[in-house]
């Protein structure tokens, strides 16, 4: 566009003598008053004294000139006429029907789009500036702000209805293709078992409302807390789990969501944030945010401090059930494992060859050695833990640039293992014979069968 | 001297739109959605340009970059609005009441009052941005005024289940057009409400056929025969009711534009007795529901059509790209399976972009078809049925001064409001 622009300006002066013929009659609007007037076109081609200029002779017999430098065409006009205005007058305009006129007058014409002047380049940066300052402080600052003073102020009955409106927002969001919703695993014998693992945490959970445990059909590697002591297991996590003490790490880990009120915050926080962030996308690709918003929630992402805290309190309160915390340690392990693994050959496969192959620990093993119903946890072997902090700090940083990592907004998993197994070695119940395990191989069978 | 009625042209082509539209769009899509502003700005310039009262083309001259500031300046201000009040709102109501419908409704509530006032503002700006003959059109500021009436009357129409809407329509129209310039000389609203009924009698009956039906399935038995009968009352009245809907805003449109006229500054409004007067310029429609019905009907089908013909060879394209890049990484991996595990997901990336770029041509195809197919024609025919009635005074109206308005209307375009053009 600019290139013609410029070729025409450069041959305007070789041009305007050949362009004498130039002749015709408009419909001219002064700009002052709604009349119009018609008048006769000519081309002065200009002297040594006067510029090259478009003529207009109005009826009364005054002629208004138009240099031919300062003529300008408005852009983006329906019909093959010719809407000119000048640089010298603004407000003017000169409609010229379609013909041989319109095709020279083109040539000399500048295109404008823009008719007004406006505020300045300075004041559209600033408000720029304030607009996207004012969202990024209200949702990163403000909002969680907020939702941490609010949250712990919200009665638990309202914390239980928030729960109950975003679990099935959540299953619905989970419904597949072929629109069926997602199930609630609740096999009698596997709903017994996770009640033995339940029994275990109750009296050292510390929990503000009653707890409410569901398993989804579902294959994702995952689990999520809401607001009101809603707990939500994956079907996919419990099939990765290599032990039942393993499974009930997470779970304590979640109660640690729970215990801090978490889900109620981040409800909070997204309730807040979503309108603003809805407010910037516009109508362009609307539907779209709402997606993915649904799909943050599922992934129930806190911030870095609440993960670390509620990896503490599962710590602590796996040692006070007699459990130990470095099964949460190993879970992370599996996680990552099946993270690095080829997406086809997946140990956790929904399809799940468990059933045949059965767990690690066979029924074989059964009671016969405390310590090896549970099978020694891979990450014993490591040897960066006891030097800490010696572990490839690259591997740390790699973990998070994971885009598909199911945990990939949490804080590094290295270093979640690593304090795992320094909390195991704490509680000194790794080597303990006198250990109650949670459960027995058969429960955990049925637990394992919860979604049959 | 009585001059002829000023007939109204419309001047645009389809094909016209179709390229501007659709490069708009794309540019809009590529600049992350920045260009809309543009995109909505060259689309107005081009639609007013086509509608051409007595020959001569309405002009917009709005600036995309007031129309970015004014954006700007609304996020700046209902982020705050939005972000702090619904966490506020969804507090309060888990707190209080235990549930969210409170908070979902309370802050759609809330909204209400800026929603007609950024359309105000919006309108503001539109007509201050619009000239006609080289002379500017305006309006007065006046948006809060008109949001609370607004809310007051919404109030009244639905206390009175809907029979006092003429009323509405009339009472907001009057506000908008009592303020509205044309250069020096300003618009009025003449005539009474009562004659809108003429117009809303379709919408009633359907609503009452509607009603009947909705009754009759209340209090049918389920296994009845009344049953089956009462569906199909309540479908015939649905589509009466819809129909008689847009009969309503055509005829309303109709009656309320035979009721403006210009007057002059010096004139009262009231013809002094005894005095010849310059008959008082003013507006004709001659829109028909039937027309806007059919456009509505055949444009959509029509824009569907083209769309599901275009996308067939879009799909197909794009399923090739899949295969070739899944291909592509097959001969990558016999070569160097090590580079394959390192681009394990390079496939998967491919597929999304390729999903982006379908939905993306999914939603551009479309806002540019219904704009060939249906925004146009309907523009069109409300233009071409428009007459300016006794030009004559036309040609004392002298200019008004520019409304700088950096504002634009920014906060309508930030609420979404008024999509389309």
């Amino acid at each position: 566009m600019s290139g013609r622009r410029f070729f025409f300006r450069r041959n305007r002066a070789a041009e305007a003598p050949g362009a004498s013929e130039l002749a015709g009659f408009a419909d001219y609007f002064d700009g002052t008053r709604a009349r119009v007037q018609r008048v006769a076109l000519a081309l002065d081609p200009g002297d040594s004294g006067q510029e090259a200029a478009l003529v207009i002779t109005l009826p009364e017999g005054a002629a208004r000139r138009w240099p031919l430098s300062g003529l300008r065409r408005l852009r983006d006009q329906a019909g093959g006429d010719l809407l000119l205005t000048s640089a010298g007058a603004p407000m003017a305009r000169l409609l010229v029907a379609e013909g041989a006129l319109t095709r020279q007058l083109r040539a000399h014409a500048v295109p404008v789009g823009r008719m007004v002047p406006v505020a300045g380049r300075g004041r559209i940066a600033a408000w720029g500036t304030a607009a996207v300052g004012s969202v990024l402080a209200i949702v990163f600052l403000l909002v969680p702000l907020m939702a941490d003073q609010l949250a712990p102020l919200i009665p638990p009955g309202g914390e239980k209805a928030l729960g109950d409106t975003t679990f099935e927002q959540i299953r619905t969001a989970l419904t597949d293709e072929s629109g069926r919703t997602v199930a609630i695993c609740d096999a009698p014998r596997g709903t017994e078992a996770l009640e033995l693992m339940v029994d275990r945490f109750r009296p050292y959970a510390g929990l503000p409302y009653p707890l409410s445990l569901h398993v989804l059909d579902h294959p994702m590697v995952n689990a999520f807390a809401l607001p009101g002591g809603h707990v939500v297991l994956f079907r996919g996590l419990i099939e990765a789990a290599g032990t039942p003490e393993e499974l009930a790490a997470v779970l304590a880990h979640e109660l640690g969501h729970v215990a801090a009120r978490d889900p109620t915050r981040a409800a909070l926080r997204t309730a807040g944030s979503v309108g603003v962030l809805g407010l910037l996308m516009g109508d362009f690709a609307g539907g779209t945010l709402v997606l993915v918003l649904t799909e943050r929630l599922i992934e129930a992402r806190y911030s870095r401090d609440a993960e670390l805290a509620a990896d503490a309190y599962s710590h602590d309160l796996l040692t006070r059930a007699g459990l130990p915390p470095g099964a949460l340690g190993a879970m992370f392990e599996r996680m990552r494992a099946a993270e690095d693994a080829p997406p086809t050959p997946s140990p956790h496969d929904p399809g799940g060859s468990y059933e045949e192959g059965e767990q690690p620990h066979g029924d074989d093993e059964e009671g016969s050695d405390a310590a090896g119903g549970q099978p020694i946890p891979p990450w014993r072997d490591l040897p960066t833990t006891e030097d800490g902090g010696s572990g490839p700090p690259d591997d740390a940083e790699a973990e998070e640039e994971g885009i598909f990592g199911h945990f990939s907004s949490h804080p590094a998993l290295s270093r979640r293992i690593r304090a795992a197994r320094e909390a195991d070695r704490k509680a000194g119940l790794g080597d303990e014979l006198a250990r109650v395990p949670l459960m027995d191989s058969a429960e955990w069978r049925a637990l394992r069968r919860i979604c049959r | 001297m009585i001059l002829p009625d000023l007939n109204t042209r419309f001047a645009g082509r389809r094909g016209a739109l179709f390229g501007l539209a659709l490069r708009t769009s794309l540019l809009t899509v590529l600049t992350l959605g920045f260009y809309r502003f543009w995109m909505k700005t060259r689309l107005r310039r081009w639609y007013w340009s086509a509608i051409r009262p007595g020959g001569h083309p309405l002009e917009y001259v709005g600036d995309p970059l007031e129309k970015l500031l004014g954006f700007l300046i609304a996020v700046a201000f209902l982020a705050f609005y939005i972000g702090v009040v619904n966490l506020v709102l969804m507090f309060l109501a888990f707190t209080l009441l235990g549930g969210d419908a409170f908070a979902y409704s309370a802050s759609f509530v809330g909204l209400i009052p800026v929603v007609f006032y950024a359309r105000y503002r919006a309108r503001r700006y539109m007509l201050a941005r619009t000239r006609w003959r080289g002379i500017r059109f305006g309006s007065e500021p006046a948006a809060w005024g008109y949001a609370w009436r607004a809310m007051a009357h919404w109030a009244v129409t639905i206390l009175s289940l809907g029979l006092l809407w003429p009323r509405m329509t009339f009472a907001l129209e009057k506000f908008r057009t009592d303020r509205t310039w044309f250069g020096d000389a300003r618009l009025e609203q003449t005539g009474r409400w009562q004659s809108l009924y003429r117009g809303g009698i379709h919408a009633g009956l359907g609503a009452l056929v509607l009603l009947a039906g909705a009754s009759m399935l209340f209090l049918a038995d389920p296994e009845g025969e009344i049953g089956d009968l009462s569906v199909i009352v309540i479908a015939a009245g649905l589509a009466w009711f819809v129909v008689g809907v847009l009969h309503y805003r055509v005829r309303s449109f109709r009656i309320l534009t035979a009721g403006k006229r210009l007057v002059l500054p010096g004139e009262s409004g009231l013809e002094a007795p005894g005095e010849v007067s310059v008959p008082a310029t003013g507006l004709r429609s001659a829109a028909r529901t039937g027309r806007v019905l059919r456009i509505q009907v055949f444009g959509n089908l029509l824009a569907i059509l083209l769309m599901l013909l275009a996308l067939i060879p879009l799909g197909v394209l794009l399923a090739l790209l899949v295969g070739l890049a899944e291909g592509a990484f097959a001969a990558l991996s016999q070569g160097a399976p090590d580079v394959l595990e390192r681009l394990g997901s390079a496939p998967l990336l491919v597929q999304g972009a390729v999903g982006v770029t379908a939905y993306f041509a999914f939603f551009i195809l479309w806002g540019v078809l219904r704009q060939v197919f249906v925004t146009m024609p309907v523009l069109a025919h409300y233009a071409e049925t428009l007459t300016i009635t006794d030009p004559l005074a036309l040609a004392q109206v002298h200019q008004r001064g520019a409304d700088s308005f950096a504002e634009a209307d920014g906060l309508a375009e930030a609420l979404d409001l008024g999509a389309g053009i």
